[in-house]
């Protein structure tokens, strides 16, 4: 898939896509990344182990993520540079979207 | 002189043909590169050195190798459609990752049962013919002439005996590939992943206990037997059930092979979580994900395809009740998966039947001479009916996943 049939296809990203994108930042492996996420999230999400897995595998074979074996024969997944676009596009439009809200946050309060 | 090696079925035993490259290596000929359509491997030669190879199998058709991979001193030979091969000539020691061949085992995998299919049809279809033709010898020979020309069968030795040869060479062929690819692809997965088969059904975290001790243990009623029939086209429901019977202090301690007995041990009130997991393919890095995660294995089906897993994980009172889906799509995405099978491997069969029985009445109706053969009737009936329940409770069971829990 190019970039753009990507960003199509992901953008708005869901949390589950979102959160497993943002923690191969560097490359890991499944249960790390369901492990890192529950650390940056404070305990808030727990990826179950078959979401994470169908996310990665759908993720794989739309050349998002790629992968490779380590010593131990173990998975590790390592995003792409067509991901690495991907995750940037959404930071940004979250960004957007926090910085409207942050604006206008007052007048909803109370 | 550059070198051009035809090998045919070089794709069968992946990690022979890559030994067979770094032999070619080490005599100072350097793979460069492959004709897919001809099965023939190109070599530069050049200084003799060691080299690692590793054929790999992608889909995408993209060309970059992973970072990590490049880092480590690999670097792509050629690649041809969805078959690439990377080279590495560090030494072997030093060499710490590798490409992921998941492809090339499920690949192989199909091959082996389309092989093993063909290597039937072929093996009965030439016991048929051989029979055929020793009855015909027996006949007397004025029948035979007439059988020959009006049924068209062939009685030619000329032609039959190389025939037969013919087969028997395919059907050794085949036996000889299927062979192959069990043994390579039993050591593809031993190198990408450890499974253990579940013994006697017993599931993980139990020991077996001797035959006449279960006899004995059931007397007493701390053994007790559940029978859940067709729980596969409801496997939510299989799972509460489960989860309660856990909660009463009845642990699971074994599946039988058909996955229609369960047996329980009386012993104290556990919380734990039971989930299904259903597969058109088995996936071991999948079931290497859910293990890593905490997950039990307690049941992995006979059959291939579809396979069908329970997984099963303790829990505090204090904690969350773990989950294998914890997003919705994928959730409704594995059920409607399971629907679909169910319809696919059912509906031909339900017509089939259907119309037969219907045929069958209509002409029993229209004739006074035809009477309904009631016994493939009522079995076809049968038939009709329990597969048609069994795709309505697939169904349902998707419609229930669709909604969403508390």
């Amino acid at each position: 898939m190019n970039v753009n049939k990507m960003m199509k296809a992901y953008l708005p990203m869901t949390e589950t896509a979102y959160y497993i994108l943002l923690s191969l930042n560097k490359p890991r492996h499944g249960y790390g990344i369901v492990k890192h996420v529950e650390e940056i999230t404070h305990q808030r999400l727990r990826l179950g182990s078959g979401t994470v897995y169908g996310t990665l595998t759908k993720m794989q074979r739309d050349g998002v993520i790629t992968v490779y074996a380590d010593e131990r024969r173990k998975t590790i997944y390592e995003i792409t540079p067509a991901g690495k676009k991907l995750i940037s596009a959404e930071i940004d439009r979250l960004k957007e979207l926090y910085e409207n809200g942050e604006a206008i946050k007052g007048e909803f309060d109370g | 002189m550059d070198k051009k090696v035809f090998r045919p079925f070089w794709s069968f035993d992946m990690p022979k043909t890559e030994t067979w490259l770094s032999e070619m290596a080490e005599q100072g000929y350097l793979l460069y590169e492959f004709r897919k359509s001809s099965s023939t491997f190109l070599f530069k030669q050049g200084s003799p050195g060691r080299a690692e190879f590793k054929i790999g199998l992608d889909k995408k058709k993209s060309g970059v190798l992973p970072d990590a991979l490049v880092n480590d001193g690999w670097s792509m030979v050629f690649r041809k459609g969805a078959w690439y091969a990377a080279v590495n000539e560090q030494p072997q020691e030093q060499i710490k990752t590798s490409i992921v061949q998941d492809n090339i085992v499920k690949r192989n995998q199909k091959l082996f049962y389309l092989f093993i299919s063909i290597l039937v049809f072929l093996t009965v279809w030439m016991f048929n013919f051989v029979m055929d033709y020793m009855w015909m010898q027996s006949l007397p020979e004025a029948i035979q002439e007439h059988l020959r020309e009006t049924g068209g069968m062939v009685t030619n030795p000329l032609v039959i005996f190389p025939g037969i040869i013919i087969n028997v060479l395919l059907i050794s062929l085949l036996a000889y590939f299927l062979n192959t690819i069990r043994n390579s692809n039993k050591q593809l997965t031993h190198r990408n992943s450890e499974e253990e088969d579940l013994e006697h059904g017993v599931v993980e975290g139990k020991e077996l206990i001797p035959f006449e001790e279960e006899t004995r243990l059931k007397k007493e009623g701390e053994l007790v037997v559940k029978r859940y029939f067709g729980w596969k086209y409801a496997p939510d429901k299989l799972e509460k059930r489960l989860e309660e019977m856990e909660a009463k202090g009845f642990q699971l301690y074994r599946i039988s092979w058909s996955g229609i007995s369960f047996y329980f041990l009386s012993g104290s009130p556990r919380r734990v979580s039971y989930k299904t997991e259903f597969q058109n393919m088995p996936d071991e890095r999948s079931a290497g994900m859910h293990k890593e995660a905490g997950w039990k294995q307690a049941y992995s089906s006979a059959s291939t395809f579809p396979k069908w897993r329970i997984w099963s994980q303790e829990y505090s009172s204090d904690g969350a009740k773990p989950v294998l889906y914890s997003d919705q799509p994928t959730k409704q995405k594995q059920a409607w998966k399971m629907a679909i099978n169910s319809t696919l491997i059912f509906i031909p069969v339900i017509v089939l039947y259907s119309f037969y029985i219907w045929t069958d009445i209509n002409l029993a109706s229209e004739s006074m001479y035809y009477t309904i053969t009631w016994p493939v009737i009522i079995i076809f009936s049968i038939i009709v009916i329990l597969f048609c329940s069994f795709t309505i409770r697939s169904w349902l069971y998707y419609l229930r996943m669709k909604k969403i829990e508390d």
